[in-house]
């Protein structure tokens, strides 16, 4: 049995990336989830400060909206691309890993941590939203954030022993061979 | 494990440990029995629902998984099928809920395994048929538990199949109730996965299907509550010790021997029958009774009957006490009674409350009166 540490890690780790993949891609429709359920429930998108500010810019605020809702499917896609390629290396589909995923895990979590930080700033200021609302989106932004760091370290950490398993496994061809 | 081990198999080991034929098909008719006492049958013979120790699929389907609901389930499961290895086990931290759910895990050679054996001593034949199916599902079952749990009982697709030469094979689960397993291409049916801690499909083995009832098995895994530890079934090594263990516990039975200790097993009796035994459990073949009967006729020279579920009813519509029905209902009263007080002393509710009557007097269903009255007279 393969019951040595880093193997139980191996496979623990595995199986965080699995679970988490389907967090990630979750989070990625909760944006696009808050956005319509605000525009549904007549909730303003932006606030009265947020409004004045616009005003004095002079930017239509069509172009903002569309300006807006591309990227937010542009976010939904770059997580449904780390959310399915982390599922696929913590299953262990090698084919369907896009080894590139983690460099957009890493542009998440920049966004996540700047998102995280001006949600907090926001609460502490107590504008128009009640602190409940803000409470909600802070402890939402927070765990999207720990979910991408997770994910990263899970698969730098599966990464990792695979490297170490085909070295060990290309050794011991070599050895094979040579006897 | 199924009829070709709980009937026949242990038909050969009650006789190879002494039993004369009519005392060992009496004995493997008990072993078997276990498998059969449901409610349902005992309601078709308007016997107490209480001495059950099996549930139909339909039944368990029926039954409400609430407090009372699971401590029903629990106490027929654990103590007739998944018999806990340590009520005691020391275990990571965890929650109270979690712990009590830990130690009802199944095992070999508990403590558990010892009183039910010495509980059967000097008591009725049915009593040491129903030990002896404990006795051999606890090697069957072992790592699974008798209560209706996804943390524990759940398993992930990490299964392989060990084949003869040594080579792997993954393991396919299918869910199609009633759809026979492909041993050839190891394609194996299971229950489906539900997310519920307590629903029935989370009972047991399901998630690894009847992998653990097949003698020929060798597979590895992963246990949902072994922080991913791989463990290897190997169930032709598993039924061997089985097989030699139950032939210790009935000499035990007999009066052969004065102590039953665990981890001891018989194998002096069946060495000169090893060839025999090991190519019956290593056959590959989901069913073995035909191998299982023909060894049992070789050995007795008797003809040993089919199974049949039905064989004692009539008897038992004329004679409640004394007839084979009424001494296996009280056997089966006896053997969920100690278990149940034996998780309840352990501050664990999962199978319910059980009360001394010694120190309190009888309290609870009055169909156990019947066994309390049993043991005073027998002065225990």
């Amino acid at each position: 049995m393969k019951n040595a540490p880093e193997s139980i890690r191996f496979r623990r780790d595995s199986h965080t990336l699995s679970i988490l993949g389907m967090g990630v891609i979750l989070f990625g429709f909760w944006s696009v989830f808050k956005v319509l359920a605000q525009a549904v429930l007549g909730v303003p998108l932006f606030t009265s400060t947020d409004l004045k500010e616009l005003e004095g810019t002079g930017v239509d605020m069509n172009v903002l909206i569309i300006v807006l809702s591309a990227l937010l499917a542009g976010d939904v896609i770059v997580r449904l691309i780390v959310g399915l390629c982390s599922m696929a290396e913590g299953r262990n589909h090698e084919k369907r890993i896009k080894r590139i995923y983690l460099v957009f895990a890493v542009w998440e979590i920049l966004f996540e941590v700047f998102s995280v930080i001006s949600v907090f700033i926001q609460m502490m200021k107590e504008e128009e939203r009640s602190f409940l609302e803000m409470y909600i989106s802070f402890f939402m932004e927070l765990s999207a954030l720990v979910i991408l760091l997770e994910v990263y370290i899970a698969a730098i950490s599966v990464r990792k022993y695979k490297k170490q398993a085909a070295k060990k496994a290309s050794q011991g061809e070599e050895q094979a061979t040579c006897s | 494990m199924q009829l070709d081990f709980h009937y026949y198999a242990t038909y050969c080991a009650a006789y190879l440990a002494g039993y004369s034929h009519e005392e060992a098909l009496d004995l493997c008719y008990s072993a078997q029995f276990v498998d059969c006492c449901t409610k349902s049958f005992l309601k078709s013979i308007s016997a107490t629902v209480h001495a059950a120790t099996s549930q139909t699929q339909a039944e368990l389907l029926d039954t409400r998984t609430d407090v009372s609901g699971l401590q029903d389930i629990t106490r027929i499961w654990a103590s007739f099928h998944f018999l806990p290895k340590d009520l005691y086990a020391v275990m990571p931290p965890a929650t109270k809920t979690y712990k009590n759910k830990y130690r009802l895990i199944c095992g070999p050679n508990g403590e558990l395994l010892k009183e039910t054996v010495v509980l059967a001593k000097g008591k009725s034949i049915q009593h040491a048929g129903i030990a002896m199916h404990v006795l051999a599902d606890t090697w069957a079952h072992q790592r699974f538990a008798g209560t209706p749990s996804l943390v524990i009982n759940n398993t992930d697709n990490n299964f392989f199949e060990i084949l003869p030469d040594g080579t792997e094979r993954k393991i396919t689960f299918k869910h199609a109730p009633g759809a026979t397993d492909d041993m050839e291409n190891s394609v194996y049916n299971s229950t489906v996965f539900n997310t519920s801690e307590y629903s029935i499909l989370n009972l047991g083995h399901g998630h690894a299907g009847h992998l653990p009832d097949y003698s020929f098995i060798r597979y590895r895994y992963m246990p949902a509550w072994d922080g991913y530890r791989e463990c290897l079934k190997d169930n032709p090594s598993d039924y061997w010790k089985a097989f030699s263990q139950m032939v210790y516990a009935m000499r035990f039975l007999r009066g052969e021997i004065d102590d039953f200790e665990t981890d001891v097993y018989d194998e002096k009796t069946i060495v000169p029958y090893r060839e025999k035994i090991v190519s019956i459990l290593t056959k590959r073949q989901l069913d073995a009774s035909e191998d299982w009967k023909s060894f049992a006729e070789e050995l007795s020279g008797e003809d040993v009957p089919d199974f049949d579920v039905s064989r004692y009813n009539e008897e038992y519509r004329y004679d409640h006490e004394n007839s084979f029905l009424g001494r296996f209902i009280l056997a089966a009263l006896s053997q969920k009674s100690m278990v149940t007080n034996k998780i309840f002393s352990s501050k664990n509710m999962l199978a319910g409350i059980s009360v001394d009557f010694k120190r309190k007097g009888f309290g609870g269903i009055k169909d156990y009166l019947r066994l309390v009255s049993d043991s005073v007279r027998a002065g225990e």
